[in-house]
């Protein structure tokens, strides 16, 4: 999927810490992650709410940057980078996928898919190829032209999964994909993401629900800032 | 009381056409307590705006009270409507700027029902639900639930033989939920048909009958 | 009803900062539309207080080359007789001497004018007390006869019933008063009595002394155009009969309101139209802010609409609102107005007839009431269409992030437009008048006018006529100011430049003229010694007058550069001859030839002008404007200057002391009230703009900020959201510009008409403004797109 340049982990962070001051309270929201994500990787990061999930994926990708440690994607650091470097490489390398989908209401389907692509400086032609493509892998190639209010949630979240796809990117990052969709719908996004892990997308999802956590390879829990847990799915449906 | 004809409503996109209702047949009686439940996305709210002909853009016939809507024009629709129609939301929908007092009586002012009148509707209505002490106050002073209950007392303020309800208690607690839906039960036995969209399985146990939409399609 | 008034008060009172904004906004706009509409009425279209004031006609001659000219009281008779269709008519003399009136208390210099006793009758208005003149007043050497003004009346009487048939002393001339006029009599302007026309006076006698002008009321049923070529055809026999003094003339008829403020109309016109524009910009940037309220209550017309509203109702709930702004708003604006006039009547041009009677009066008001229905209903009637069509559903769905703004920023977008288009349009307006005032102020006038005091010197007639001394005590009052300290330099002249004159048509000695043309019209100016130097006037050739130019010497004159070309085009005119037609002509010969000078104005260009020696006149002159000039600042020499002429008649009055760069500037008022106007309107529309263009920026950055964060999110810089925010008010203020530049480049030419010096498609002009506006729209946007490009796509995401 993604332009793989050597090996080693895709994304390795140490001793991560993320520390929000407001108003003289100082919110320590994460307290040192260690953690590793290698090329083609489900990873599930769980948690009850408050332990920092939102946080430690806003960092990776690159939307907030860490108060101390180090975040490593690619074999680059990135810890230090600035507003317009951040910009270049969450256009390149993340795709993001949010709970509430975030498609801008005035663009079409079209148009929305095709935002990180105008971002790059592609070639109209050739970024139409790209989007009809992901849209087509999404399963919403007929519905170009419609607009983000004459979609139901289910078709608006597919469309987020083609606007994230689209770009080719080294991960993709979800956070609560699920949670402003019912449980048919619901479905459907896991099992999108699913197909895309089976064709070697490296993929890095927040949930709440251990339900869904059970979708990925590997989970993660978080709780108060810290990685308190981790096992494969293997391992958790043998102990079950 | 409502009778629904292959009732159907889509959009157009470009060369494709969009479904969000499809052939929807449909009786309700008068007394009839109905709960509509479905998917997010199946097209419920939909059919009860249409219902309660907020709604102009649909083909097939419906009934209502023996008036053919799909015949009238929009001016007989909104006096069949304000005649007949009470309309509870989800998000309440007070209006902010005016007392609960004043939300009681504008449905009735814009009915031009006569000003001694009003007061004495509004009157008997905020004694109904007990509500009197809360009556000059503004919407933003009262809980949720008390807001809500201020939405059904306007839906009811007119003597609408219908109220539809969309998620009435969709952002209620459970208790003020479940004074709501007796409430509701109580004006169903009082005669008032009650057409309710919920996603709750107890909400609907509270009515008579539960029809599910999927996809625009009456499921069963 | 009472319930939308009860709920817009209310909902109005609780945004009180937004209800606050609308309102002053509003107040401007409506207080300076209702302040120019008095000023346009009271001014220019106020008709005269007199009876069916549009029957009252003005008559005046038009010259072979097209131009307006007085008549001769003999052309006045001729088209009495020869036209039917008048009830009456008048007389009056061009000039309004001042007269001295004594007898019984201190003398007083008073106005007066010289007019037939049909005056007041066709005028329509009678005497308050007594009557008008009689036939045998109106003949020299009859009864003198005067009729005073209700100033005249209450200043020098006391306001006495006593006073008719008393006798004052006019010019020497005992003279009884016969009737007093009423109080607001003032024609033909302010003017403190009325003396007869003396029918076989010299002034009335000759053909070419066009000494008259004439006013006439039309009968019952005859209209301006029977009458006018009725005119024509006495018109035409005059020319025909006397091609020397007429050939070629005709006669023109024009309504008395025209004639008087008719030239003013333009001007009051101009100045309507930038308020008017004003206040369109005022309502446009008050819709702006009352659409994003509208906006924002969306969801609320939507309940209403589901809880039984008709559309009517819906549009009625929003026009209400719309009206209670801009009825308190006219409110605010009717307040404002007040301070307006006022200002206007301390700072405007003092030229300005009637400006001083302008008031806030129950049309004015009505006018006022009419503008803040038309701004609430424009305010209103947008969000109140939108209103109609709603669609419940849409509005009402629960978590809809659907763009129900629709066309709603398009019109805000819009109505920025309109706005930097009418600022556009102002700015231009305020450029144009500016280098029109300033273009007016660097005319060289021909003359020194810095350091220069000017004073007006009156002689009862009989002293004047009791000297031997050639050209009277006057010229001992002008050597004896001379010899003043701190005085450079005196002379004195019957008018002096700047301030127009009489004028004669002369032609040159050598031949006697065969055609109208070869008698050119020229300024007279009658002039003591020492004019040049004191005036700063250049003499181009031979010399200016000297004391030897007395009554027994030749007749010299001395001529302006024009006049010379104009009579010998390529020959020196010194020592030739040039004739003034007055009885068999008199030959006057040339001993100098003077620069030009401006003599109507710095508006007004050259024309040829002669100046005779007073010492030459065949009566003496009985006042004089005296020009002196100072080493150190003139006015502190009046004092001075009176002792001086006490020492040579006590009962001298003494007046109009200034300074000639005070008068000067006066003339140039009314351009430079029209700028100082303009750049008022011109900064408000400016900073009305900015803010309107400033708060459509900011909402839609406040609007867009989850926009904004999901494509930082997406890979957007900052850059790219700064982009965006000046693409957009770009879009806007571009629009608006180039919709200016085209209104403007229409209007200027309407306006060209009251431009000194300036061409008004100059590029540098709209160049220069354009580039203002530029600098304003980007400090305008400035603040927003630095809130855009600093959007934190964590912060703005994390809001679900």
């Amino acid at each position: 999927m993604s332009a793989t340049t050597g090996n080693g982990p895709l994304i390795q962070l140490q001793d991560l810490k993320k520390v929000f001051y407001t108003d003289e309270v100082e919110t320590h929201a994460l307290a040192g992650i260690h953690l590793t994500i290698d090329r083609g990787e489900y990873v599930a990061i769980s948690g009850p709410s408050g332990c920092g999930k939102s946080t430690l994926l806003s960092i990776l990708g690159l939307l907030d940057s860490p108060t101390a440690g180090t975040y490593n994607l690619n074999g680059q650091p990135v810890q230090d980078l600035d507003l317009s470097q951040r910009a270049r490489i969450r256009n390149r390398e993340i795709g993001f996928i949010f709970q509430s989908f975030n498609l801008i209401g005035d663009l079409t389907v079209f148009e929305n898919v095709e935002l990180p692509l105008t971002y790059r400086g592609m070639r109209a032609s050739e970024r139409r190829t790209r989007v009809a493509e992901a849209l087509e892998r999404v399963g919403m190639g007929h519905r170009g032209k419609h607009l983000p209010s004459q979609l139901s949630g289910g078709q608006q979240q597919r469309v987020a999964v083609a606007r994230a796809l689209v770009g080719q990117p080294s991960i993709l990052l979800a956070d609560e994909p699920t949670g402003n969709l019912d449980s048919k719908n619901g479905e459907a996004v896991m099992d999108l993401l699913h197909d895309l892990h089976q064709t070697g997308a490296t993929i890095c999802m927040v949930t709440h629900d251990p339900r869904f956590a059970r979708h990925a390879e590997r989970a993660v829990h978080l709780f108060d800032g810290q990685v308190v847990d981790e096992h494969t799915e293997d391992e958790a449906s043998g102990t079950a | 009381m409502i009778r629904l004809r292959d009732i159907e409503k889509s959009f157009n996109q470009g060369a494709s056409q969009v479904f969000v209702l499809r052939r929807i047949n449909l009786e309700v009686e008068q007394g009839e307590f109905l709960s509509i439940m479905g998917p997010s996305g199946a097209g419920k709210s939909t059919l009860l705006h249409l219902l309660g002909m907020h709604d102009g853009a649909w083909t097939g016939e419906y009934e209502f009270l023996g008036h053919p809507v799909h015949e009238l024009n929009n001016k007989q629709r909104q006096d069949l409507q304000r005649r007949n129609i009470g309309f509870v939301f989800q998000s309440y929908h007070l209006l902010d700027d005016l007392t609960v007092y004043e939300n009681l009586e504008i449905p009735l002012s814009y009915r031009g029902v006569k000003r001694s009148e009003r007061q004495a509707i509004v009157a008997d209505t905020l004694d109904r639900f007990q509500i009197v002490g809360k009556k000059d106050l503004y919407p933003n002073q009262l809980s949720g639930g008390q807001q809500q209950l201020v939405g059904v007392a306007r839906a009811l303020v007119a003597s609408p033989r219908l109220i539809l309800a969309d998620e009435p208690t969709g952002n209620l607690h459970s208790d003020q939920g479940r004074e709501i839906m007796e409430l509701f039960k109580q004006l169903n036995e009082e005669g008032t048909t009650i057409v309710q969209v919920t996603h709750s399985d107890t909400n609907a146990a509270y009515g008579g009958r539960i029809l599910k939409l999927r996809d625009g399609w009456i499921v069963d | 009803m009472s319930n939308d008034l009860r709920y817009a008060v209310r909902s109005l009172v609780r945004q009180f900062g937004f209800s606050a904004v609308v309102i002053i906004v509003l107040g401007v706009g409506i207080g300076a539309v209702t302040v120019m509409f008095a000023a346009l009425w009271g001014v220019a279209l106020r008709p005269l207080p007199f009876p069916e004031p549009d029957r009252l006609v003005w008559v005046e001659a038009v010259t072979d080359t097209g131009n307006p000219n007085s008549l001769s009281a003999l052309d006045y008779y001729d088209y009495r007789e020869g036209c039917d269709g008048f009830a009456s008519t008048a007389t009056q003399y061009v000039w309004r001497p001042g007269v001295v009136v004594s007898g019984g208390e201190e003398p007083e210099r008073a106005t007066s004018s010289i007019v037939s006793g049909s005056l007041f009758e066709t005028l329509g208005v009678r005497p308050a007390l007594g009557r008008s003149f009689r036939s045998q007043e109106e003949v020299a050497g009859g009864p003198s006869a005067v009729v005073i003004s209700h100033g005249f009346w209450q200043r020098r009487f006391g306001g006495d019933v006593g006073a008719l048939g008393a006798t004052v002393h006019v010019d020497g001339v005992p003279t009884e008063v016969v009737g007093v006029m009423p109080e607001g009599f003032e024609y033909p302007g302010d003017v403190d009595l009325w003396l007869p026309m003396q029918r076989n006076s010299g002034a009335a006698s000759g053909r070419g002394n066009n000494n008259f002008f004439m006013i006439g009321r039309l009968a019952e049923g005859v209209g301006r155009d029977q009458v006018q070529a009725q005119m024509d055809v006495v018109a035409a026999r005059i020319s025909e009969s006397f091609p020397n003094v007429k050939g070629g003339w005709g006669v023109s008829v024009v309504p008395l309101q025209d004639h008087f403020f008719g030239d003013l109309r333009p001007l009051m016109l101009t100045l309507m139209a930038a308020t008017a524009f004003l206040l369109l910009l005022t309502v446009a940037n008050v819709a702006s802010l009352f659409l994003a309220r509208a906006l924002s209550q969306l969801r609320e017309l939507a309940v209403r609409l589901s809880i039984g509203a008709s559309p009517w109702q819906i549009a009625r709930h929003v026009l209400v609102q719309g009206l209670v702004l801009s009825g308190v708003g006219a409110v605010v604006g009717i307040g404002l107005a007040h301070l307006g006039v006022d200002a206007l009547k301390v700072y405007g041009p003092a030229d300005l007839p009637r400006l001083a009677s302008i008031e806030m009066d129950g049309r004015v008001l009505v006018f006022s009431v009419f503008a803040a229905v038309l701004a609430g209903l424009a305010l209103g009637i947008a969000p109140a269409l939108r209103g109609r069509r709603i669609e419940p559903t849409s509005a009402l769905r629960e978590g809809g992030h659907t763009s129900q703004e629709g066309g709603w920023p398009r019109l805000r977008n819009a109505l920025v437009s309109v706005q930097v288009a009418l600022s556009f349009v102002l700015l231009i307006g305020f450029a144009l008048f500016l280098r029109s005032s300033w273009q007016l102020q660097q005319v060289d006038p021909g003359y020194e006018p810095d350091g220069l005091l000017t004073v007006d010197v009156q002689l009862p007639a009989a002293v004047a006529e009791g000297t031997s001394a050639p050209g009277g005590p006057l010229g001992e009052v002008v050597d004896r100011i001379r010899a003043l300290p701190g005085v450079v330099d005196a002379a004195g002249a019957d008018e002096l430049p700047s301030f127009g004159g009489p004028y004669n048509g002369v032609h040159r000695g050598d031949r006697t003229p065969q055609t109208a043309s070869e008698y050119v019209p020229a300024t007279r100016r009658i002039v003591t010694e020492h004019f040049f130097p004191t005036m700063g006037i250049r003499m181009l050739a031979g010399r200016g007058f000297e004391r030897t130019d007395g009554p027994g010497s030749r007749l010299v004159t001395v001529v302006s550069k024009m006049l010379a070309e104009r009579l010998y085009p390529d020959e020196d005119p010194l020592e030739r001859i040039m004739v003034l037609p007055w009885g068999d002509g008199i030959p006057l010969t040339i001993v100098g030839v003077a620069d030009d000078v401006r003599d109507f104005g710095p508006a007004v260009e050259h024309r040829p002008a002669f100046y005779l020696s007073f010492r030459q006149l065949p009566s003496a002159l009985t006042s004089l404007r005296v020009a002196v000039r100072t080493a150190t600042e003139p006015t502190a020499l009046v004092p001075s200057i009176r002792t001086a002429v006490r020492e040579v008649e006590k009962d001298a009055p003494l007046f109009r002391a200034g300074t000639m760069r005070g008068w000067l500037s006066e003339s140039t008022a009314r351009s430079r009230f029209t700028a100082v106007l303009l750049c008022a309107f011109a900064a408000i529309a400016l900073l009305l703009s900015a803010t309107g263009l400033y708060g459509v920026t900011s909402s839609y950055v406040a609007v867009s900020r989850r926009s904004i964060g999901i494509r930082m999110a997406l890979g957007a810089t900052p850059r790219e959201a700064l982009r965006r925010v000046f693409a957009g008010a770009g879009w806007m203020a571009g629009t608006g510009l180039v919709a200016g530049l085209g209104a403007s480049l229409a209007l200027a030419r309407v306006i060209r008409g009251m431009l000194f010096g300036v061409e008004t498609s100059e590029p540098a002009t709209y160049l220069g403004v354009s580039l203002v506006l530029a600098l304003v729209v980007l400090a305008a946007c400035a603040v927003p797109a630095w809130r855009a490009a600093t959007v934190d796509p964590a912060v703005a995401l994390r809001y679900e």
